[in-house]
Parts: structure tokens; sequence; C-alpha cells
């Protein structure tokens, strides 16, 4: 209608309604489903690293970096607000990585990833690697909404948040296939803090996760976290068997 | 905050339905969005609508109201398909197995109104 001076001539005008039933997420899942078929190819197994600023997400790759001593090949990208502190500390750690500096974003999502896997010095670090962890933005809630393709989710809880961060935010702990209670080298100092208040807290909201002590500075619980990799690695090699066990580099349109 | 990301991607989805007029002309406006939020989704909704009136603007849907529908929690046993809310329990002690859930979990656009042009 006229919308100059109300007088109702001009064009007529229908509305017309469509019935979608879409996600909101649909994009970011698309991306993340072409991530996911590179990585499981590659046998690659890829791993979603979440938890608070400071849980020791950082400490928990280094760890694990000297626990493997080089017998297998690992990569990453690290994603924080800024600088590329944490993506330093893993390349000393003798891990390739990639530094993801969202700005103000508070979590990564999958076409972060897959721009960072495009980066030629990833792309080679990939080549023959066994694992891919995505050290996501501290943070405990958003990042758990964006699937990255990855084979498992890991949160990372520290002693000192709290035994009942689970129910407090039961939608990254849902999403977990294992929590790492980290920095338990400082329990003894800590009474009102035990592994059993923490299972606890989390047996409400994800009744079948496993909660695994463990210590980056003592090393406790390292090894076991190991195992639970390499049962993961297992997994993902029996999805690739009979494809070659390399990062498949390739290029998009556009 | 997430609901930001949420919002451009729900912009997204608008600009791409302005064609989808069933041989009509291009929607001259969009008036009403539903969406969809599931109460086991980490969405807002109250952040979800400011990031709404927040980002809106920059893409020409100011005259588009948000409905905002909220979906309960369902958790299902994959075994005997017994369901419980948000309340629990998420474990089916009759099974042994843990429910899944199957609704409540994700945030959809579920209806678009828009004003097309008569011919």
């Amino acid at each position: 209608m006229c919308d100059v001076c109300g007088c109702g001539t001009g064009p007529k005008a229908t509305r017309l309604a469509v019935e979608l039933h879409s996600s909101l997420l649909a994009g970011n899942d698309e991306t993340a489903s072409h991530l996911r078929a590179h990585f499981e190819a590659a046998g690659l197994s890829t791993v979603n690293l979440m938890g608070s600023p400071g849980a020791g997400k950082t400490a928990l790759l280094e760890a694990t970096a000297r626990a493997l001593g080089g017998t297998r090949r690992l990569a990453a990208v690290s994603g924080d607000l800024a600088t590329e502190n944490d993506a330093q500390r893993l390349r000393r750690a003798g891990i390739p990585s990639l530094a993801i500096t969202t700005g103000t974003g508070c979590h990564l999502d999958a076409a972060m990833v897959h721009d960072a896997l495009h980066a030629p010095a990833l792309a080679v670090a990939l080549e023959g690697a066994a694992f891919f962890f995505v050290e996501n933005v501290g943070n405990l809630v958003c990042p758990a909404l964006f699937d990255l393709g990855q084979a498992a989710n890991v949160v990372v809880l520290s002693v000192t948040e709290g035994v009942d961060k689970p129910e407090k935010y039961p939608v990254m702990f849902r999403h977990a296939d294992l929590v790492v209670l980290s920095k338990a080298d400082l329990l003894p100092h800590l009474p009102e803090v035990s592994v059993a208040a923490v299972e606890a807290s989390l047996a409400k909201v994800a009744p079948r996760t496993r909660v695994l002590p463990l210590s980056a500075r003592t090393g406790e619980g390292v090894g076991e976290f190991v195992a639970w990799l390499d049962a993961l690695h297992a997994r993902t090699e029996a999805k690739s068997a009979g494809v070659p066990a390399r990062f498949v580099s390739h290029t998009h349109p556009g | 905050m997430h609901e930001v990301s949420l919002v451009e991607s729900l912009l997204d989805q608008l600009d791409g339905l302005r064609d989808r007029t069933a041989g009509r002309p291009t929607a001259t406006a969009v008036c009403l969005v539903r969406v969809r939020v599931g109460a086991g989704s980490g969405v807002e909704p109250t952040l979800f609508r400011t990031a709404y009136e927040a980002c809106r603007g920059a893409r020409e849907y100011t005259a588009a109201k948000l409905e905002l529908v909220l979906e309960p929690e369902r958790w299902v046993c994959p075994l005997c398909q017994s369901s419980v809310g948000a309340e629990g329990p998420l474990d089916c002690a009759d099974c042994d197995a843990a429910r899944v859930l199957r609704a409540g979990a994700g945030i959809f656009l579920d209806r678009v109104e828009m004003e097309v042009p008569d011919v």
C-alpha cells in the first residue's frame, strides 16, 4: 500500500506463510560433517577440548605430549580471544599448533576450524598424525553448541572450580565423552572437594560419563588419559580401515 | 554470547527465503519469524531476543516480529521408549540404559510469514 500519504492505493500484497523447521545450526553442522568425513578418511582422531579459562586444557596437552614421547604424531589448534600464547606453549611441547584468535567470539565454530586446517603449516602437520586436538575457547557455555567434526569431547574441570559445576552447566557436561578433573595434586589442600562429589554432580546430568582425576604437574592420571586416547584412536582406525592414513589436501571452489 | 551467532544464522536463512514465494514476486517484507528454542539447547531465550533486536536492523528485518516457542526436554530410553522430562532420571532403571535427549535439544526456525506483492 501507499506508504507516503496513507491513501490506501498502490500495489496490494498478500501475506505468505512458509513452514520450515530448519535448525539454526544447520550451516555449522554441514561444515562439521565435511570435517568429520575428512578426519575419518584420514584415520585422524579429533578431540574437542573444552573447559573454563585456566582449567588446564593446554597443560593437559603438554603433559600428553610428554607422556607420548613422540610415539604418536599430534597437531592442534588453540582458540582464544587474543594472543598466540597457548599455541606457542603447545609448539614448545612438540605439538605443531596454530592459534585461532576469535576477537570477541566466545567459541570456535566449524568454519573457523576448517579455515585453520587449510593453513599450509597445519596441513603439513596433519599428514600422518594420529590426533588432532581442538583446544576450544575457555568457556563452559557456548562451545558445547557447535559441532566441530570431532570424534570426542573432553571437558576439563579443575578441582578449584567447585564440585557442582556439572549441575550448573548441564549442556556442556552432557556433551562430554570424558571429564578430566585437572589439578588433582591440589586435592589434599581442598578438604571440601572430592572426586566422589564431582561424580555425584555429573551423575545428575550425564550418568554414564567418566571422571578422570589428573595432574599435569605430577603426571597422575596422564597414563589413563593416553589409554583413553588410544582406545578412541582404535575406533577411528576401524572406521578408516582400508583407507591410506593421510590427511587429504583439497581445495574449495570460490 | 553464542546467541548472536545463532541470530546471524537466522538472518542468513531469512535472506535465502525471500525468493521462495511459490512463483510470486520476491517478498517485500518479513512480518513474522517463529523460532522454537529447546530447553536443553543451551540457548537463553531472553538473550536470543536481545541479540535479534540488536542485529535485525542491519539486515532490514526491522518489521519482522519474533515469536519464541519454548520446547521442553524429553529424554527417551532407546530400549523401552519410556520418557521423562528434564527432572530425570536420565538413566532408565528398568533397562539399565541411558536415556537420549529426543526433544528440546535444538533451536529451529519453524515458520516465516512474508509480505508478497500481488501480481
